[in-house]
């Protein structure tokens, strides 16, 4: 192979391995060869960074197309009136809601303090990884934090044969995604199916109530989750403590 | 009138109409930064990296590297926007701790291992290269540009730039390198 094919095929990606080894040998030993291949290189690289520097700019222009939150303006006077009753209706709204947020303060934080995604223990990612199953993808996507794609993926893999965890998954998806009532009902399936994951959804489910603000069945939960097994029981007797 | 979205393809994406890109960069922008806001950068600079992976992606798909996609365009954002997060925080000088090494990311999210990312800065040489780059004729920026960033054999640069034979692509892009030596040579006596 010649120098001139040899150059081409390798930016034309069609250089086998053989071509490669070559190339490589070719540019340790011959410096005038080195030279033109790291001009070519170079003006590889500076056309790339042309063409990422104007979908950037273009990438700027859309977001700046995308409505950001609105600038309140202060009122004229034309609209005093208008602006003495919305305050009012903006004053009961705001008070039923700061009832509702304080009442729920506590346990929000106590949620947030104690959900944790539940990492993936089913499928292992390996690196060079081939495999280009839905499970793969379901699981890449999960990894990432993509948990939107994770539950397409997820349901997709249902349709073609049941596994016992995609509902855990799945239902660990819409928590990630503040979804808490699908969760919910994810979880009483999974512990009615008695299969995988049943103490793991108690504790979430344990979890998700205390989000809705519901202690009551939050205590349920976690008083079958110590009862019952040994997932997290250290955990759930802390956060009973701090329920009560 | 009303709005559709349709179903993307790289084919699509490939073929450069701003509307296919406006429309993948709004499907992806708030589930790309509603992920990226669990970690320590500003929105602007989430923003910012949320821009930056979108152009890694397209740049990989422009190149031939990603030749069919294997799993979602946002699972690909998030791979390569999880890859350049961390490379902020850590150029930031944030507090990183191990679970934000780079190279552990790289093991988790395989996907960033079969792209092609170059975030390094174009050199004093390359800024000049750059320069001429842009004074060469629009037929000769074009034919570069479709063999060195797409990829083009030549036989699929005469197909798509209607030239008369191979032999004549190759002879243009010849004189297409010459002239651009020549004028950096020019520039830096």
């Amino acid at each position: 192979m010649d120098k001139e094919t040899l150059i081409y095929r390798y930016f034309s990606n069609t250089l086998d391995q053989e071509g490669e080894a070559l190339l490589n040998q070719m540019l340790e030993t011959d410096a005038k060869f080195r030279d033109r291949f790291e001009f070519e290189k170079s003006l590889k690289k500076v056309i790339r960074h042309e063409k990422g520097a104007s979908v950037k700019q273009k990438l700027k222009g859309f977001e700046n197309e995308i409505p950001k939150n609105p600038i309140v303006s202060k009122p004229k006077n034309g609209f005093r009136n208008w602006s003495i009753a919305a305050s009012i209706v903006l004053l009961i709204g705001l008070g039923w809601i700061g009832f509702n947020q304080f009442r729920g303060a506590d346990d929000v934080e106590l949620y947030d303090e104690h959900f944790r995604a539940y990492p993936n223990t089913v499928y292992a990612i390996t690196r060079g990884d081939t495999d280009m199953s839905l499970e793969h993808k379901a699981f890449v996507a999960y990894e990432s934090g993509d948990y939107e794609s994770a539950i397409d993926y997820l349901e997709e893999l249902k349709k073609g044969g049941q596994k016992g965890y995609i509902d855990f998954y799945v239902a660990q998806c819409h928590m990630n995604l503040g979804n808490t009532k699908t969760a919910l009902t994810l979880f009483k399936k999974i512990m009615d199916s008695q299969k995988e994951f049943v103490a793991e959804a108690h504790w979430y489910a344990a979890l998700a109530y205390l989000k809705e603000g519901d202690k009551k069945n939050a205590t349920d939960y976690l008083e079958k989750l110590t009862a019952g097994f040994d997932y997290n029981r250290e955990r759930a007797t802390e956060l009973l403590q701090k329920i009560d | 009138m009303q709005q559709t979205s349709r179903t993307i393809s790289l084919e699509d994406i490939r073929q450069g109409s701003e509307e296919v890109l406006r429309q993948v960069y709004g499907e992806n922008r708030d589930k790309f930064l509603n992920f990226a806001r669990r970690y320590q950068l500003s929105e602007e600079e989430n923003i910012d990296v949320y821009q930056d992976a979108f152009v890694a992606f397209h740049d990989n798909v422009m190149s031939g590297k990603i030749e069919k996609l294997t799993s979602s365009v946002s699972t690909y954002l998030f791979s390569v926007g999880k890859y350049m997060i961390f490379d902020r925080m850590r150029k930031n000088k944030k507090k990183v701790g191990s679970q934000f090494d780079l190279e552990i990311v790289k093991d988790d999210d395989n996907l960033v291992e079969t792209l092609d990312i170059d975030d390094n800065a174009l050199t004093p040489e390359q800024q000049l290269l750059r320069t001429h780059f842009g004074t060469l004729g629009k037929k000769c920026q074009e034919l570069l540009t479709l063999f060195y960033y797409r990829g083009y054999t030549i036989q699929e640069i005469m197909e798509a730039e209607s030239y008369n034979s191979e032999n004549v692509v190759k002879s243009a892009k010849s004189r297409c390198l010459k002239t651009l030596k020549e004028r950096i040579a020019a520039n830096s006596i």
